[in-house]
């Protein structure tokens, strides 16, 4: 069986094997599908690991190339071994609490920032079949469990006990709140539109990625979802030229890594929302359905970089303008538009 | 009408009993552009008050020029602005030139006004891409480098160095031009002709760019005159002094080119101001290059120069205001007092003012548009 | 209305230029040289460490111990102590040069009346201890032996 262009049957064929292993050493059936699921996690786990290492790679390249520099060329072939050389740097850094700090709320912080990203992931549809969850209400799912992360921000800016931290951190509320609503509303036309809040009903009911119908809904969350993400043009919280660092001005070592893994993840999340909802998820001529999923989100994750490495960053209350004034009316718009336009053409 | 606000910011204050904080911004700091310290009180995101810390890099500049000889100290004034070590040995030079009444080739001169004008260049280069970067936007930077790393070509070629030149004597200068130093520079003129476009695109032109710069701020005229602000930031606020035309030294006089003013007085006219001044200097080169007169570059100046007795002050144009040298002699071989004005010191005084009620953001990019250098204020 | 959505469009396009700018850029070669595998090569005048040119053949040098460059240094890194030699002239016998101190400003090579020194390119001049800063020119050879390598250099050149 060629598992490259079906790994929906060949998830379902490790999974029958993992049974049969279980009813062999006399286990019950549940205990394989236990040890099913939690080799599910790891291996996405591995696989957030790879993609986060490929995107941090990716975006140095990108950047130094925007910037007529070569990036990183010296460890590995073109630097490839890079950001595993940093990985290991950032692992034997002495991980220190300031004195300043709060003790256990600082050493969480991380934690909560990168856990909902990585759950988020789980619900997303990677080829026809392959979720690693499937729920059936996912789009709620990743949209409710995307929000926890600004806690965890908050939580790092807080418990620093540094003014730039605390700043950082307040900003990242007030932006996550603003940006929140219109991420949201847009996705509204598309749930209108397919009928369902179930991620791959969704991407089964588009005949035509939803880009062509819902463009001004695709252009809002894409900005919002930069700004959810922190990024440049929206990365006042931790602006580097202002706030020195922001919320985690005051973080080193393994801890600064799930920040960086969070980001990144939260950053692929995101786009792969974007790919799902509006250019048609796994759908694509040709090639197996994983490919054009990957191709699609490495693309927006192109887009993200691109900008990050264009624009200047916007002040904090021109965000807010932005976002309340003009993305989430424009989604208010979407919304009454889509809607007036179906119950026409019923 | 403001009696109600406030009574209200009252209330609001009361009520939620908020604090003021006290941030100190520097002297550690990524957008300080060296060693500045900002004291800074906010509530909450709003600057309060300012108060500029300055002094962790002085080196004792001007009691140094008493202790060493006039051509000794010209290496030293490169180092009291290093983006603009030129203007420093010129207005070092011109003074040392009055003390002792040494003319100066017209050869001598075109090159001064060559470099210098280059130099400029290359500052506002540099202050460009530091500007984008204190808003974010790191690309710029990387370009404006390159830009600048040709021109610094061109003055190793000439001097043998990348900054600090110590090029310029008393009395011309050291080096004449090397082989293909004119067509280099004609073709970095050419070159560069097309680039302000890319910036306008990645900066000027830019919405973002130009509503964190427009209308933050904002230094009238008067404010500016009364801050002795000068340079391209007065420019900026309206008044056209440029000592190069309203004063002019050298050869200034044979060169046509524009004093450009901007009437907003705010970050994005000082913006502007520079960005335009960019071409002018571009034109000012230009015209330098074809006009250069043959002859000697230095004058006659004994080996062991001994000015007389007396006083001399002499100013240029740097490309961040006025620069002046204040030399005292008492006939000896070095000077009794070495007085340097710079224009950073009165950029950075005017700070305090501009930034009472802005958002800590805003601290960034008015401390941008100012473009002082730190070095240069601690002298 | 009218004027709000051309300015809107207006900087989308604006912000699609810029867009443009840095797309561009990523195709075109980047300007950076990978420096110690590639070099740039330096200006005639590039002023790096200073060295006292010999004849490759006898070994002389120009240096008359007239103390010009020592008084000249701004920072007092040149000390020059002299002898008698057997006709009772007075010949240089160590030429201490603090590398330490030098700003590479040049006055000495300049204002030598016997073109006796040089600024090199020698430019990679880190060592690991201080002491390895204090350089003895008249006879030296050993720790920069590339530095010079041009001999005695023809007077008066520009």
């Amino acid at each position: 069986m060629n598992y490259i262009f079906d790994p929906a049957a060949a998830f379902a064929w490790c999974l029958e094997q993992l049974r049969t292993l279980a009813t062999l050493v006399h286990l019950p059936v549940m205990a394989g599908e236990w040890v099913g699921s939690f080799l599910v996690m790891i291996g996405l786990f591995t696989v957030c690991s790879v993609i986060v290492m490929i995107l941090v790679y990716g975006e140095r390249k990108i950047a130094a190339h925007m910037q007529s520099r070569l990036g990183p060329m010296r460890v590995g072939w073109h630097g490839l071994l890079q950001v595993i050389a940093d990985v290991i740097k950032l692992m034997l850094k002495e991980s220190f609490v300031p004195a300043a700090a709060d003790n256990w709320i600082f050493r969480a912080a991380p934690y909560v920032v990168f856990i909902p990203g990585f759950m988020a992931l789980i619900a997303i549809p990677m080829d026809r079949g392959v979720i690693p969850a499937h729920v059936n209400m996912g789009l709620l799912y990743i949209l409710a469990v995307g929000t926890p992360g600004v806690i965890g921000i908050l939580m790092a800016g807080w418990s620093s006990g540094n003014k730039y931290s605390l700043l950082g951190g307040m900003r990242s509320a007030a932006q996550m709140i603003s940006y929140e609503v219109p991420l949201v509303m847009s996705v509204l036309g598309v749930i209108m539109l397919a009928g369902s809040l179930d991620l791959a009903a969704i991407v089964e009911a588009q005949k035509v990625p939803y880009i062509i119908y819902q463009p001004l809904a695709f252009i809002i969350f894409l900005i919002a979802s930069v700004a959810e993400t922190n990024r440049n043009p929206f990365d006042i919280p931790e602006a580097e030229s202002e706030l020195t660092a922001g919320f985690h001005t005051e973080y080193g070592g393994v801890r600064f890594a799930y920040f960086f893994l969070a980001e990144y993840v939260n950053m692929f999340v995101l786009s792969a929302a974007a790919v799902t909802l509006f250019l048609g998820g796994w759908k694509g001529p040709f090639l197996p359905g994983w490919v054009w999923y990957f191709a699609k989100t490495f693309g927006i994750l192109f887009l993200f970089m691109w900008f990050r490495w264009t624009f200047p960053r916007l002040r904090s209350d021109q965000l807010m303008d932005l976002g309340w004034k003009v993305l989430t009316p424009l989604a208010f718009l979407n919304l009454i538009v889509t809607g007036l336009v179906l119950v026409l053409l019923k | 009408m403001s009696t109600e606000i406030s009574s209200i910011g009252a209330l609001e204050t009361a009520s939620m009993n908020t604090e003021e904080v006290t941030l100190n911004m520097g002297p550690q700091h990524p957008s300080t552009h060296g060693a500045l310290r900002l004291i800074l009180r906010l509530d909450g995101e709003r600057v309060v008050s300012a108060q500029p810390d300055f002094g962790y890099v002085h080196r004792g500049m001007e009691k140094m020029g008493e202790t060493l000889t006039y051509p000794q100290y010209i290496f030293l004034s490169d180092r009291i602005d290093y983006l603009a070590s030129f203007f420093n040995e010129w207005g070092y030079c011109l003074a040392a030139e009055k003390l002792g009444q040494v003319e100066v080739p017209r050869r001598a001169d075109y090159l001064r006004v060559i470099v210098s004008e280059l130099m400029r260049v290359t500052s506002h280069l540099i202050w460009l891409g530091a500007m984008g970067m204190d808003l974010g936007a790191f690309t710029p930077l990387t370009y404006t480098f390159r830009e600048r790393e040709m021109v610094l070509d061109l003055f190793e070629a000439l001097c043998g160095q990348r900054m600090t030149f110590n090029y310029m004597r008393i009395g011309g200068v050291s080096r004449d031009l090397p082989a293909g130093f004119v067509d280099k520079a004609k073709a970095f003129l050419k070159y560069f002709e097309k680039m302000p476009d890319v910036y306008d695109a990645l900066l000027s032109k830019n919405p973002i760019f130009i509503a964190r710069m427009k209308n933050v701020g904002t230094m009238p005229t008067d404010m500016a005159r009364s801050f002795a602000v000068t340079g391209p930031n007065l420019r900026g606020s309206g008044t056209a002094l440029d000592l190069r035309q309203s004063e002019p030294y050298s050869v200034y006089p044979d060169f046509k080119f524009q004093v450009i003013t901007r009437p907003e007085g705010d970050s994005l006219a000082r913006y502007q101001v520079r960005v335009e001044e960019m071409r002018q200097s571009a034109a000012i080169i230009a015209q330098a290059l074809d006009g250069i007169p043959e002859g000697d570059i230095m004058s006659k100046v004994p080996r062991v120069f001994k000015p007389p007795k007396g006083e001399a002050y002499a100013r240029v144009e740097s490309c961040r205001g006025i620069q002046g040298f204040y030399l005292v002699s008492d006939g000896s071989t070095k000077p009794t007092r070495c007085r340097i004005r710079v224009p950073s010191f009165a950029n950075l005084a005017v700070m305090p003012t501009l930034l009472k009620g802005v958002h800590v953001a805003d601290v960034v990019a008015i401390m941008g548009s100012l473009d002082f250098i730190v070095p240069e204020i601690d002298r | 209305m009218q004027t709000m959505v051309q300015e809107s469009w207006e900087a989308f396009v604006n912000l699609a230029k810029g867009l443009g700018i840095t797309l561009k850029q990523m195709l075109v070669k980047p300007v950076t040289v990978q420096y110690p595998e590639e070099r740039v090569i330096w200006p005639d005048r590039t002023r790096g460490r200073l060295v006292m040119p010999r004849d490759p053949q006898t070994q002389a040098h120009r240096c008359t111990a007239c103390m010009m460059c020592e008084r000249i240094c701004p920072n007092g890194s040149i000390e020059i102590t002299t002898r008698a030699n057997e006709a009772g002239k007075r010949i240089l016998d160590d030429y201490i040069f603090h590398l330490e101190r030098c700003t590479f400003c040049g006055l000495c090579v300049e204002t030598c009346a016997f073109d006796a020194l040089r600024m090199s390119h020698a430019h990679e001049i880190a060592v690991r201890d201080r002491s390895q800063l204090v350089l003895h020119l008249q006879q030296e050879n050993q720790v920069f032996n590339d530095a010079w390598r041009g001999g005695l250099p023809a007077k008066k050149d520009s």
